[in-house]
């Protein structure tokens, strides 16, 4: 006894995708049922369409970045540096009696210009009441897509949520070292804090550094080529635990 | 070539293709399709054995229900007189003498969920089983909706029809 014909051998007539044995008793099946076959018939060639309507596209050369030598060689690289500076850094840290107030008290020029980029976008959009943020809370996978092809980094958005700050929006921002994202979050009491992040080409690596601007904190730092400041009108050392948890954020995309 | 290069690279195509049959939009599929690759490059040790190919998609088709998720409220889904052949490729189908801006406005108007399986099936030629796997849902239903969304297809191509032909008079 053989099973009844169903809606899934009449699919699979469209696609040609039935056993020899099926197919003939398919087509043995819509000999008696024409307008059935005809609407089969109509809706194979419309299939056919489909296909051959999107089909030029996976002829187009694939894009340089999408090999996966390219791919794996972004996603090793950075930990590789991070390995190398991190040997350094504890070399250093032997040889000259290393303390964390001679390491951040001095900082390079490379995270030095980040802080500085990050209090004066702050002062201008924090400020704002208007348009703070050019792509607002809701739009995060947007933000993210801009500002990372921009960056030519992968950004993400912190959730400050357990310090106490919601996401607020961003924007991609002008530096005198190329673009930067800038994430707004609001905090208690009207309070507003921001995180300024763009590739590093000085101090691709730094340790979590804290500086402050007039009445204007400030804990910045690098890691894998990538810099991050913290910034917000609250003294930097406040700020310090919001940075660590900026930065175990970060940390936890790069890996994942 | 190593395994992983041998088992990822030859879905681009199709990857890039299927991406594009939902954004339209070259540069935002492709930027889908990256994000796609680099989870995959980043996880594929924690794939433990499963199909590629479905794997693959599956981690793609989830992107593209997010990134439409996070766009339609806006209305950024690119209208349908920007889509030019440049962007798709070829003029209408010959055979059938189907206008491709019927056959996508048709494909438009599919319920997501029926729209996800055709492409998936007529277009990117995934086996029944994998679309089950990809999409989320059982076999039968995979059946079910492939069949539901032909039929409905066909209608809607039929209803468009008519006003292009009195446009014509």
């Amino acid at each position: 006894m053989t099973s009844p014909i169903g809606e899934d051998d009449l699919a699979a007539w469209i696609d040609g995708r039935l056993s020899p044995e099926r197919q003939r008793l398919v087509d043995a099946y819509l000999e008696g049922q024409p307008d059935l076959h005809a609407r089969l018939r109509e809706q194979a060639e419309q299939a056919r369409a489909l296909a051959s309507l999107f089909a030029p596209i996976a002829d187009e050369p694939i894009p340089a970045t999408m090999r996966v030598a390219a791919i794996r060689g972004r996603q090793r690289q950075p930990r590789w540096q991070f390995a190398i500076a991190a040997s350094l850094l504890l070399a250093v840290g032997f040889g000259g009696g290393w303390s964390s107030a001679k390491w951040s008290g001095e900082p390079r020029a490379g995270i030095a210009a980040l802080a500085n980029e990050a209090s004066d976008n702050f002062r201008v959009y924090a400020a704002d009441r208007i348009r703070p943020a050019e792509i607002g809370p809701d739009q995060r996978a947007m933000l993210i897509r801009w500002t990372s092809a921009r960056l030519g980094e992968r950004v993400t958005i912190p959730d400050l949520s357990t310090a106490g700050y919601r996401y607020g929006g961003g924007r991609l921002v002008a530096t005198p070292h190329g673009p930067a994202a800038l994430l707004l979050y609001d905090g208690p009491q009207a309070s507003k804090l921001a995180v300024l992040t763009r590739p590093m080409q000085i101090d691709k690596t730094a340790s979590m550094t804290s500086t402050s601007s007039g009445t204007m904190g400030r804990v910045t730092w690098a890691v894998d080529g990538i810099g991050y400041s913290v910034v917000g009108e609250r003294p930097a050392a406040e700020l310090h635990p919001i940075a660590d948890e900026v930065r175990r954020q970060a940390d936890a995309a790069l890996v994942s | 070539m190593d395994p992983l290069t041998a088992a990822i690279e030859p879905l681009i195509p199709g990857l890039r293709r299927y991406a594009r049959s939902w954004l339209r939009d070259r540069a935002m599929a492709d930027d889908v399709v990256q994000d796609c690759l680099e989870r995959a490059v980043g996880r594929w040790r924690q794939r433990r054995g499963a199909e590629v190919r479905p794997w693959v998609y599956t981690i793609l088709h989830n992107l593209l229900v997010d990134h439409q998720r996070q766009h339609s409220r806006r209305g950024t889904a690119v209208p349908l007189h920007l889509v030019d052949d440049a962007t798709l490729g070829r003029p209408a189908d010959q055979d059938t003498g189907l206008h491709h801006r019927d056959l996508l406005r048709a494909l438009d108007a599919l319920p997501e969920e029926q729209r996800t399986v055709l492409l998936l099936v007529s277009v990117e030629g995934l086996p029944y089983a994998e679309v089950a796997a990809v999409v989320g849902v059982p076999l039968g239903t995979v059946m079910s909706r492939i069949f539901r969304a032909r039929d409905r297809l066909a209608t809607l191509l039929r209803e468009g029809e008519r006003p292009r032909l009195r446009s014509v008079q």
